[in-house]
């Protein structure tokens, strides 16, 4: 607001000057060469004479030569300073200044590169150390059993158990990795269904509250349902705790999801890369993930991501 | 048995008619898609139908949604869902079309062929086949102080057998138990969480449907 109205206030003023030293310029060092065209009503007047003689006319030019250089003089630093004070004014507005918005973008850019490329670490681990591993064992099982088959059935009735539970241990596997990286049920019904069907699936009793939630971009309910899934692990792994509660709601502008347990407190963010990654990943979709866990409990994760865009 | 099926991926929509012809189904039709599938159930009306969830063209839910309007177009259709991925919402939008003839498994338990044909023969016959995953869902993450929480070990197994959709026969024979045993079991169930008289063995699986799903 402020730059708008100091911007064209300069900006008039400057232009102003600006055109009428170039027209007056240009006028007094050309009118020797056509005065005599005009009627004498309409005499130009380009100094403090009207040029309505050859003497007067042959004067001009000198006029003209001060018009330059005031031009000179004049327009590139009015030009600079013009520049410099709608500079000032932008990057001085703290937060919401372009240059605290750039910082902001750059950060959360970074942020979600880096968590893509653990992710991505992650799932090539899951799937090359898990299921390709199970897959394989699969197929020499097979190969196996063709060999045996004739030979030794009894022994074949034996390997063909062993190669099925190797093959329903992958596709459980699979399962896993697949809905760690998107769950099915989050692109399907949204995030208030994909939450409850976390708690469910959560070894503890784990209450949801989701009125009204709605649905949200896609970013948003992706990192609030990975804020949701680690805190409820880390519930059952750490704190020790007998059991958790999740709230989801949605205010003007933003999504909070809270996920608070009964159990001893004390997490440290620095321990595990757990919360520290989890930090990363709620700063991704520019949310704000605040920690709360005195050394008697309880543990309180929140996670507020803006979703006005 | 007429059964019809939809599965978009070739090999194992081959796979699963051959399977069901082996075990003495008969085929009457395989769709890729949706759309095919209800063309050709218009067509065949067939006594059960056997649906992957994810079909062409947008791979979410339109096994689901066509599994829904079939039981539409013929009331407590028996049906049989698939899926590579299970989940209770699933389950309860399934069963929220009655609970007659309503299957929901993970695609892997076909491997396990008697038990899926014994599942498929027990929809068809308007019963009910759950996940044993989806029930674990269902009997999971409950609050303390849950009626749940007071049953033993064995009322447990039953519980969960039970909301699979197994009658008391086949109870008795998964857990070895002998038929008064199971019924006790059975009574201290229902006694536990205050759910009415025993009934017939559909009716007690609606019954303990209702209660977890609550």
């Amino acid at each position: 607001m402020r730059w708008a109205l100091e911007n064209s206030v300069a900006g008039s003023v400057i232009g102003c000057v600006t055109l009428v030293l170039a027209v007056g310029t240009v006028v007094s060092f050309t009118c020797p060469l056509w005065w005599w065209l005009l009627p004498a009503e309409y005499a130009v007047n380009p100094g403090l004479y009207r040029v309505d003689s050859w003497p007067a006319a042959a004067v001009t030019p000198l006029v003209g030569l001060v018009y330059l250089s005031l031009y000179l003089a004049l327009v590139p630093r009015s030009a600079l300073w013009h520049s410099r004070l709608a500079h000032r004014t932008l990057l001085q507005r703290g937060d919401h200044g372009l240059l605290a918005r750039i910082t902001q973008i750059t950060a959360s850019r970074d942020d979600a590169l880096e968590v893509h490329r653990t992710e991505l670490q992650r799932i090539e681990r899951d799937l090359h150390d898990g299921t390709q591993n199970r897959l394989v064992a699969v197929r020499v099982h097979l190969g196996l059993l063709e060999r045996i088959l004739a030979e030794d059935p009894e022994r074949a009735w034996g390997l063909l158990e062993t190669t099925k539970d190797a093959a329903d241990e992958a596709l459980r596997e699979l399962r896993h990795v697949v809905r760690s990286i998107y769950p099915p049920l989050l692109a399907d019904r949204g995030l208030a269904s994909a939450v409850s069907s976390l708690a469910a699936r959560c070894a503890l009793p784990c209450s949801v509250e989701a009125d009204g939630l709605g649905r949200a971009p896609v970013a948003v309910e992706t990192a609030a349902y990975f804020v949701v899934a680690e805190a409820l692990t880390n519930v059952h792994k750490h704190s020790n705790g007998s059991q958790a509660s999740v709230i989801l709601t949605k205010t003007a502008g933003s999504v909070l999801v809270r996920v608070t347990d009964d159990g001893h407190g004390g997490a440290d963010e620095h321990a595990g890369s757990g919360l520290a990654g989890l930090r990363r990943r709620v700063a991704s979709v520019e949310g704000t993930l605040n920690i709360s866990s005195p050394a008697d409990g309880p543990t309180t994760v929140e996670a507020r991501f803006p979703c006005a865009y | 048995m007429r059964v019809l099926i939809a599965e978009d991926d070739v090999l194992l929509r081959q796979g699963l008619s051959l399977l069901l012809e082996v075990e003495g189904f008969e085929m009457v039709g395989a769709a890729q898609d949706a759309e095919t599938f209800l063309e050709l159930f218009d067509r065949h009306r067939p006594d059960t139908a056997v649906i992957d969830v994810r079909l062409p063209p947008n791979f979410s839910d339109e096994g689901l949604r066509a599994a829904a309007e079939i039981r539409r177009r013929v009331p407590n259709m028996p049906v049989l869902v698939l899926s590579a991925h299970v989940d209770h919402e699933y389950a309860g939008e399934l069963l929220g079309s009655g609970t007659n003839g309503v299957g929901y498994l993970l695609k892997d338990r076909v491997g396990e062929v008697s038990d899926f044909v014994e599942a498929l023969t027990r929809v068809a016959r308007g019963g009910v086949a759950l996940d044993p995953e989806v029930v674990d869902q269902l009997i999971g993450g409950r609050p303390a102080g849950d009626p749940l929480g007071s049953l033993t070990d064995r009322e447990h197994q039953v519980l969960d057998l039970m909301a699979q959709g197994h009658d008391n026969a086949g109870i008795c024979s998964l857990l070895g138990l002998s038929t008064p045993a199971v019924s006790k079991h059975i009574g201290a169930i229902f006694g536990k969480l205050g759910l009415s008289g025993p009934g017939n063995g559909h009716r007690r699986v609606q019954a303990v449907l209702t209660y977890l799903r609550k």
